[in-house]
């Protein structure tokens, strides 16, 4: 029954060109899929990096968490909503843990794309809290 | 030749954003004692570039370039109070990216 249920919508769908157009959306959305794209770097690496008053009892602590913070902004088309800021990542990370400052600080930054349609960039920084 | 030039200049543009403000940053492994011992030596720039030729970059500037360019010249270890700014200038086919990074150095 079930086979002989789906036989039949094909029919109804290749024999209506109305129902052919329903699969622009989906072309639409396989070309968007196909030319998504994404990309990272590393923007800098630093020893030592704070937003925030530095203790420097904290800092000389043997060892402290490993944190990933992100700042991140919209591209709805082709306009940036706003901007990333990279402060605002070693704060994210910093939140994490309540520490005052990242040690080992690695900052990137991550682009992901669908050309014309929407994007997200973010800087990133990744170190351990102290 | 005057169309050109007007194009030309037309597609001359740059932007510079700020992009971070940090309480203290360096991109040595320093002791505590010499950063309590540390003392100011003046306000300074850095900055670090990349060249791109028709949106193809060459490579991303690096922040902790740009902190050295500051620390190198008067023998500094750490700067306070900085300001990172991203600039980007156009020169219709081709362009640079920097980063440009102004804090006090202290050593």
């Amino acid at each position: 029954m079930t086979t002989q249920g789906c036989a039949g919508a094909r029919v109804v769908i290749a024999g209506s060109p109305v129902r052919l157009g329903s699969w622009r959306p989906l072309a639409l959305l396989g070309l968007a899929v196909a030319t998504a794209s994404g990309c990272t770097g590393t923007t800098g690496h630093l020893a030592l990096a704070s937003t925030r008053d530095l203790d420097l009892a904290a800092i000389e602590k043997p060892s402290g968490r490993r944190v990933k913070g992100r700042s991140c902004i919209h591209v709805v088309t082709v306009v940036p909503i706003g901007m990333p800021k990279f402060d605002a990542a070693i704060e994210d990370a910093l939140r994490q843990t309540g520490g005052t400052a990242l040690v080992d600080v690695v900052v990137g930054y991550e682009v992901y794309d669908i050309p014309f349609v929407y994007g997200l960039a973010c800087y990133v920084a990744e170190g351990e809290a102290r | 030749m005057r169309l050109a030039a007007v194009l030309a200049l037309a597609g001359t543009v740059g932007c510079a954003v700020h992009v971070a403000s940090l309480k203290v940053v360096t991109t040595k492994r320093i002791p505590a004692d010499r950063i309590r011992s540390a003392r100011s030596r003046g306000w300074r720039d850095g900055h670090s570039c990349r060249f791109w030729l028709v949106g193809l970059p060459f490579g991303l500037p690096q922040v902790d370039e740009a902190i050295d360019e500051a620390l190198a010249p008067v023998g500094g270890i750490l700067m306070r109070d900085v300001t990172v700014t991203s600039a980007h200038s156009v020169y219709v086919l081709f362009g640079w990216h920097c980063y440009r990074v102004r804090g006090e150095v202290f050593g």
